[in-house]
């Protein structure tokens, strides 16, 4: 996650930034009329950009997401406490479907496996709009803003159904293109060092003896393993905390009401100790498996 | 943005820019510290007065379809799923609205339309690139802040530029609402990956742009414009504080 701290000194990645979040404004604000709770969210065909765009700009979509989901509650009215957890909400709603990428693909472009690619990017967007939605769930919940159950399952069937539908065909046509740019993320920031193992040997032409260069390249295949194991942790820890948060989310505000589930997230107690401290352990696990990605 | 722009010439303008976002935060605690209608009431009444003294009241109009849908729905659904113990006034089916829960879903309405107030005097106040020098000088670092109000710039021009993709796709006779919601999506995609296109041609010219002009070349950054802090920061600051007090106060007694 070091990449999402050293992008900032490339002049390109900030302006990425600038680009991811005024491109999520611009899908948003026309949608702010479209209310389903008030104050808190709406319909979002906007919420396919930061996962499109992640898979483009990776940190810098990270950054857009959580800076533009702020300026769209500025302007849509919706600015307040839950401003702060949908930062760091979408924060990681744009970080997730790089990072996993990146841990489970490498730098292949997606699609170069036909169908399987497709799929993978599919669940991956899946798992970042179940991180999305336990993390604001939760905040809102905390905050007393909203019951959980009410507005965790909107935040995810909302963010899932425009994932699914747009993020997808947009990743086909646009990927190409920006690739053709020059503008992956991976390949402005080229001083980040390489994922997989294969690129980690370092082979004998160096000049310096193949001694030396089987030492090197033992050491450097076993950083390399190093970092594999700990992303492929992050990725299980990221993912059985964000499906834990919504299922136990759900369960333990459903279960404080003791109504039927339809109206369950509206009857709910907002802001009970219950829900804010019962998820806190899913909250932390996907907050460390962000960390070990 | 500059479409909510009002001018700096009035009592919140005055004030430093990183005042300005310090009285929005402490602004938008208050309206969380108290449930009920009337302080709730008076909290709205008095972001209103700031409304009109600083002329964001012309934005205020110009939402208004939105401030319908935000009192109305926030009302309706407070009052129909907070179960309230208190007077019956309405049942249907196995929800029965009260009516403390009517008083309820209006204060909640009214503290959304606070934060929109609020939002839309902030924004009316503060120019773009004085977002960027408030954050700055309150300790954000400065890349970080500048990307906040390179998006606020950008913002309009990728509104613009999608109304005018979208025109020409209609004119070669796309047609937005025809299909179910899968065709819809797979049609939204003509106007979306042009408008991504445009972005990324003018990302990489205005990369090139901020670089030849020195972006990131000095350690030591300097500012042209200079906002003094003076009194009425101070003044302003303290006003908000002691609305917060009397927030709490009202909560606990």
């Amino acid at each position: 996650m070091v990449e999402l701290f050293t992008m900032w000194r490339s002049t390109r990645m900030v302006v990425l930034v600038a680009v991811t979040a005024a491109s999520y404004v611009a899908v948003l604000v026309p949608f702010k009329i479209a209310v389903i709770l008030p104050g808190l969210t709406e319909v979002r065909p906007g919420a396919a950009i930061p996962i499109l765009l992640s898979f483009l700009f990776g940190p810098a979509a990270a950054w857009g997401a959580a800076i533009g989901n702020t300026i769209g509650d500025m302007l849509g009215g919706m600015f307040g406490p839950g401003s702060i957890v949908g930062f760091a909400g979408n924060f990681l709603y744009g970080y997730v479907p790089y990072v996993f990428w990146r841990a489970l693909r490498g730098r292949a472009r997606p699609g170069v496996r036909g169908a399987r690619d497709w799929v993978l990017v599919i669940l991956i967007s899946l798992i970042s709009s179940f991180t999305i939605a336990g993390v604001i769930g939760w905040g809102a919940d905390a905050l007393g803003l909203a019951p959980y159950a009410a507005i965790g399952n909107i935040i995810l069937v909302n963010n899932s159904l425009a994932s699914l539908l747009l993020a997808v065909p947009l990743l086909a046509a646009l990927y190409p293109r920006v690739e053709k740019a020059g503008l992956l993320w991976h390949e402005i920031m080229d001083n980040e060092p390489p994922v997989e193992i294969s690129n980690t040997a370092v082979t004998a032409a160096s000049g310096r003896g193949v001694m030396m260069a089987r030492l090197t390249k033992l050491r450097a295949d076993s950083a390399g393993m190093r970092q594999l194991a700990r992303r492929a942790l992050g990725v299980l820890l990221l993912t059985a905390g964000a499906v834990a948060a919504v299922c136990v989310g759900n369960a333990l505000s459903i279960g404080l009401m003791g109504v039927s589930f339809g109206v369950a997230g509206f009857a709910g107690q907002a802001g009970t100790a219950t829900v804010a401290w019962g998820l806190l352990p899913f909250i932390a696990l996907i907050f460390v498996g962000a960390l070990l990605l | 943005m500059r479409a909510f722009f009002v001018g700096e010439d009035n009592p919140i303008g005055r004030t430093h820019p990183s005042t300005r976002i310090g009285l929005l935060v402490l602004a938008c605690m208050a309206p969380l510290l108290v449930n009920s209608w009337p302080p709730m009431a008076a909290l709205l009444a008095f972001y209103l007065m700031a409304a009109i003294a600083t002329g964001a009241w012309r934005s205020l109009l110009r939402v208004k379809s939105l401030i319908v849908v935000f009192l109305v729905m926030s009302t309706g659904l407070w009052t129909f799923f907070k179960p309230l113990p208190g007077t019956p006034l309405l049942t249907i089916g196995p929800i029965t609205a009260t009516v403390e829960s009517l008083l309820f879903g209006v204060a909640m309405g009214m503290r959304v339309l606070s934060f929109l107030a609020l939002a839309l005097i902030f924004l009316g106040t503060t120019r773009v690139e004085d977002i960027g020098y408030g954050l700055e000088r309150l300790g954000v670092p400065y890349r970080l802040a500048f990307a906040l109000s390179l998006s606020f710039r950008l913002t309009p021009l990728f509104l613009e530029s999608a109304e005018q993709i979208a025109a020409a796709q209609k004119v070669r006779g796309l047609d937005l609402n025809e299909g179910g919601l899968v065709e819809k999506a797979r049609r939204h995609v003509a106007i979306v990956v042009p408008v991504l296109i445009s972005a990324l041609r003018r990302a990489d010219g205005l990369a090139l742009a901020l670089e030849s002009k020195g972006f990131g070349a000095g350690h030591k950054r300097t500012s042209l414009v200079a906002h003094p802090v003076t009194r009425r920061d101070g003044l302003a600051l303290s006003l908000l504080v002691t609305i917060n007090l009397a927030a709490l106060a009202y909560r606990w007694l």
